[in-house]
């Protein structure tokens, strides 16, 4: 038991903050829906109501498309753009898929490697994508989440007052759709540019993220 | 099976279902 928890630490601890964050957000979003209720004039709502609206729905899946875009564009990003000097990035002369010596995929799949990737064929072809095509479908699946829900959540707000709600489409050219959406989506992208950057100077010892402490600053690709 | 194997179906459920749930609360105009 002891053993499980400390060989998965990482995807425990990372799991069960998310759930009580989430939890978080929804009591604060309660609290802040119900204030401008109440200045409105309008009733509060419960805080099972509330997990069920829309103004939520929408708050929760405008941050969850932005990181997997965010995951999504450093996957395929970091396949054919190298950083000289960063710990994100692999070393500047291997840009690209690399050989299927060096994937070990095909005949230079090793005894222990997934089917897949000895299978040679379309299933190799589709493993060698599947964490950047599962973190894009998320992506766009969120994104779509996002567009609907916002729409509801929007329309809600334009019936409370007096003024006309707007179609699907409509609402994908609304100021309100892509003000949710690159606001976040800038944030992702200084998160990430940054991260590649800063690693190249800065270290933290004992992380994957950051080179050894000791490493030259030219050094690309090391961590430790 | 393995704790990896049931963290990675775990993380690709939650993440199903929520994203589901989420788009059905926006179809329901709720």
């Amino acid at each position: 038991m002891r053993r499980t928890l400390r060989d998965n630490g990482l995807g425990i601890a990372f799991g069960l903050l998310f759930l009580a964050m989430l939890v978080g957000q929804a009591f604060a979003g309660q609290a802040q829906y119900n204030e401008q209720q109440t200045a409105t004039g309008a009733e509060p709502v419960s805080i099972g109501r509330y997990v069920t609206s829309s103004p939520f729905a929408v708050d929760v899946v405008e941050n969850w498309q932005s990181e997997y875009l965010q995951f999504f564009l450093y996957i395929f990003g970091t396949v054919w753009l190298v950083q000289r000097g960063s710990s994100e990035s692999k070393e500047v002369d291997k840009t690209g898929v690399e050989s299927d010596e060096e994937q070990m995929v095909g005949v230079h799949a090793r005894p222990d490697s997934p089917p897949w990737a000895r299978a040679g064929d379309w299933r190799t072809a589709v493993y060698a994508r599947s964490l950047g095509l599962v973190m894009g479908a998320i992506f766009l699946v969120s994104w779509l989440a996002q567009s609907v829900a916002g729409q509801a959540a929007y329309n809600a707000e334009q019936l409370g007052n007096r003024e006309d709600p707007i179609s699907w489409v409509g609402y994908l050219g609304a100021a309100d759709f892509w003000s949710r959406t690159l606001q976040n989506w800038q944030s992702e992208m200084l998160a990430v540019g940054s991260m590649a950057v800063l690693a190249i100077y800065l270290r933290q010892r004992g992380s994957p993220e950051s080179k050894p402490v000791g490493a030259a600053h030219g050094d690309t690709s090391a961590t430790g | 099976m393995s704790a990896p194997r049931i963290l990675f179906i775990v993380y690709l459920g939650v993440i199903t279902v929520g994203l589901i749930y989420f788009l059905t609360i926006g179809l329901l105009g709720r």
